[in-house]
């Protein structure tokens, strides 16, 4: 494209003075042009470097700010996806944590079972206490245990509630950039 | 020449131009087009999977905290055919650690179904075996790294949990089992399945991860306290499997009730399973009523049915405790007679007599002096001939007979009052007698104390199931009965507690409806202290060999629960008791 301009240029630079021959009325409006073809044609060549320069240097802005933005994207994107794969990781240590928790009550529940305890005693030497081994005394204050309590109060966090990871748009992102960027330091 | 690359260079730019357009046009029109959302259904469909979550299985304690029935991680072993480098190597070790056929195996995965990727070999396998398996896989790969062979890769293994029970068949009767299916079959499973096995969610897990959410947080089964005392159940076990022993009966049940909230402390029948290994199921029981006794079969009590005769007698003022007649050994009623056990005659009688003695022909006398009207009006206020409602699967109904009934004649009143010609479970005896020790209300029978759910604790409240008789006649009968004991009953007794009891002995249809000349059921039903009932014992023997009497039969097995109960349940003698409550 900047070459086809500069070609235009140099044609219209050469071909203005042939046509002020023919009627002055006519080639009037051209000749302030002419004049000033005239006094660019020595300074033409550096002119069409200035020009490419100019486009040349447009053209490579224009190509880090879109290389920036695909940076950009490239970078939200992929910390998305690892955090996606982290959620996973993590969900699935909290359904083999849950299984592991299953299987150690489950094995104090063996391990404390009836029999089991019951078996250890035995060896241990003791015996089953019979009724007449026993001595009631009044112990001022005791309540027996009523019952068990199995649940303790626990918050849970509604998931449809919990935020997502990811809140900021692109937007945003450039603002507060800007912003941290144009803090004044202290 | 320069012009002419200007020209191509134009032509080129103007091509793809066209060509970007029509690619942009094209990406508009199918975005607007009717099979858009055809189109889109189908990226989705590779773009992720439905999941079906199962919510971990409730687990099911004792009323101090002991768990009964928990979870345990188990296998599922399959075989991802795509990585599969020697399918002998996978088909040796499945057979030498998990006894899988080795031809089958290798027949599988020589020709696996069609379109399938991933082969499932085995399920439920123990985390032991699977430690073996994965130990050969791993040492296989380091050290056939180069060759490949033998290989165990494509060996995968998928953890899920199963149903466990640490204590064996201890509580077996009440709890139930759980299938593979995660299916509760009988007691405490089968009743409260939906509540503990929650409620199973099915959500989309995307493959992708940009699209990865958090997978709902799916709240477990409902985790069940029981009534049951892990302790008195396992004794209550231990004096069962003893009295089957001494007695040579061909079952057994004993219950342990708490009369004044109808809480079950622990509820034993022959035979029993351990639970962790449910496939046997089907070589210790015959039939599926068998699996708990105490609720699911019902049978003629026979003698213990008295105290339910009398409480009616006393409330409807028919009689007192002093009120006394003459036996003379027989009754007629409904033009057939009716005797006592032993045949005899025992002349001039009151009504604590006629318990201690357990006689036949006053009960006939007291039924139809009662009236039929009265008489079953009191039957059916104590629930006879209904269920309790006990919340346990497999509950019987029981049969009582009548008037109307095309199978009820007049002398069914006469045999009805001592227990025979009506059928009840143990279960429905024990309800109906809890009104005696409960001041004539009746408590329903239950064996779930609590529930815990979403970080609640719901505990079940106690219910009473009707007032059959007034306060007064419940009390008088259970005195009566506790006399009776004193007088009569000593091999139930268990010193310095004061126990109402009442033994029942009866014989047993057969299979023509005449009742078998040497078969009997062995019962007895008793509470206490009288003053302060704290527990109610119900012992049932079927068809015992030692005697062919309850008093021998059932009476010492009660006495011996109840002398092991007093100590468990921290019961003092009536006179400590007292002594203690003074100061």
């Amino acid at each position: 494209m900047m070459m086809k301009m500069n070609h235009f240029f140099e044609n219209f630079l050469t071909s203005v003075a042939p046509a002020r021959k023919n009627t002055r009325r006519a080639l009037r409006p051209y000749q302030s042009v002419a004049e000033m073809g005239a006094t660019l044609r020595p300074i033409a060549p550096q002119l069409r470097i200035q020009f490419q320069r100019e486009w040349l240097a447009f053209f490579v802005a224009a190509v880090a700010v879109l290389g920036m933005v695909a940076g950009l994207y490239l970078n939200v994107t992929a910390s998305a996806a690892i955090a996606g794969r982290e959620i996973q990781a993590l969900e699935a240590q909290i359904a083999a944590n849950q299984r592991v928790n299953a299987d150690l009550q489950t094995n104090i529940a063996v391990q404390l079972s009836h029999t089991v305890l019951h078996q250890r005693a035995l060896e241990l030497g003791y015996q089953p206490v019979s009724r007449e081994d026993l001595e009631y005394v009044v112990v001022p204050g005791y309540y027996p245990p009523q019952g068990v309590e199995l649940v303790t109060p626990v918050v849970t966090v509604d998931p449809l509630a919990a935020s997502p990871e990811y809140t900021e748009s692109l937007f945003d992102w450039l603002a507060r950039q800007i912003q941290s960027g144009s803090r004044p330091l202290n | 020449m320069k012009k002419q690359f200007e020209t191509r260079a134009l032509s080129l730019g103007i091509l793809f131009a066209i060509l970007a357009f029509v690619i942009v046009a094209q990406v508009v029109r199918i975005q607007a087009s009717p099979e858009a959302a055809v189109f889109l259904q189908q990226g989705d469909r590779y773009a992720g999977k439905y999941e079906t979550l199962f919510p971990e299985r409730g687990q099911i304690y004792d009323r101090n905290g002991h768990l009964l029935a928990g979870n345990q991680t188990v296998y599922e072993v399959g075989i991802s055919l795509a990585d599969v480098r020697n399918a002998n190597s996978l088909a040796l070790a499945l057979n030498s650690v998990l006894g899988l056929n080795y031809d089958q195996v290798m027949a599988d995965l020589a020709n696996p179904p069609a379109g399938i990727v991933y082969m499932v070999v085995t399920d439920f396998v123990t985390a032991d075996k699977v430690q073996q398996l994965q130990e050969m896989k791993r040492a296989m790969s380091e050290q056939y790294a180069q060759s490949g062979d033998p290989s165990l890769a494509g060996l995968d293994f998928t953890a899920h949990l199963m149903r466990s029970y640490p204590e064996k068949s201890l509580a077996s009767n009440v709890l139930g089992f759980v299938t593979l299916e995660n299916r509760g079959y009988f007691g405490v499973e089968e009743k409260y399945d939906s509540l503990l096995s929650g409620v199973p969610v099915t959500v989309w897990v995307p493959e992708d991860p940009n699209r990865v959410a958090e997978i709902p947080q799916i709240p477990r089964g409902a985790d069940l306290i029981l009534t049951l005392d892990r302790e008195i159940q396992a004794m209550v076990e231990d004096e069962l499997a003893k009295g089957m022993e001494d007695t040579g009966a061909e079952a057994g049940t004993i219950i342990v009730m708490d009369p004044r909230t109808g809480e079950i402390l622990a509820m034993a029948s022959t035979p029993q399973m351990d639970l962790n290994d449910f496939s046997q199921y089907g070589e210790v029981y015959d039939n599926a009523s068998e699996f708990n006794r105490a609720v699911s079969i019902q049978y003629e009590p026979g003698s213990v049915f008295k105290v339910l005769t009398m409480a009616a007698a006393l409330d409807s003022g028919l009689v007192s405790p002093g009120t006394t007649y003459l036996d003379v050994g027989f009754y007629e009623i409904g033009g057939a007679y009716v005797y006592n056990w032993d045949q005899g005659a025992w002349g001039p009688q009151d009504m604590v007599g006629c318990l201690e003695h357990s006689l036949n022909v006053c009960m006939a006398r007291l039924a139809d002096s009662m009236g039929r009207d009265t008489f079953y009006t009191y039957l059916r206020r104590f629930g006879i001939g209904h269920p309790t409602g006990i919340d346990l699967a497999m509950e019987a109904n029981g049969r009582l007979k009548v008037p109307g009934d095309e199978d009820w004649y007049e002398v069914d009143l006469g045999t009805n009052s001592f227990g025979q010609g009506v059928a009840v479970t143990p279960v429905q005896m024990m309800a109906a007698a809890s009104a005696l020790a409960n001041d004539g209300k009746m408590v329903y029978p239950h064996v779930l104390y609590g529930m815990a759910s979403n970080g609640h604790q719901y505990n079940t409240p106690a219910q009473t199931l009707g007032t059959p008789i007034s306060a007064q006649a419940a009390r008088t009968t259970s005195e009566m009965l506790a006399q009776a004991m004193e007088q009569g009953q000593l091999a139930a007794r268990v010193e310095g507690y004061r126990i109402a009891g009442k033994t029942g002995t009866a014989q047993i249809p057969g299979a023509n409806g005449f009742y078998e000349p040497d078969q009997i059921n062995a019962s007895f039903i008793g509470w206490g202290p009288v003053d302060s009932p704290q527990f109610m014992v119900y012992v049932w023997f079927e068809k015992p060999n030692s005697a062919d009497w309850a008093s021998y039969v059932a009476a010492p097995v009660f006495r011996d629960v109840v002398e092991k109960l007093v100590v468990l349940m921290d019961i003092p003698p009536d006179g400590v008791r007292r002594q203690l409550a003074g100061q």
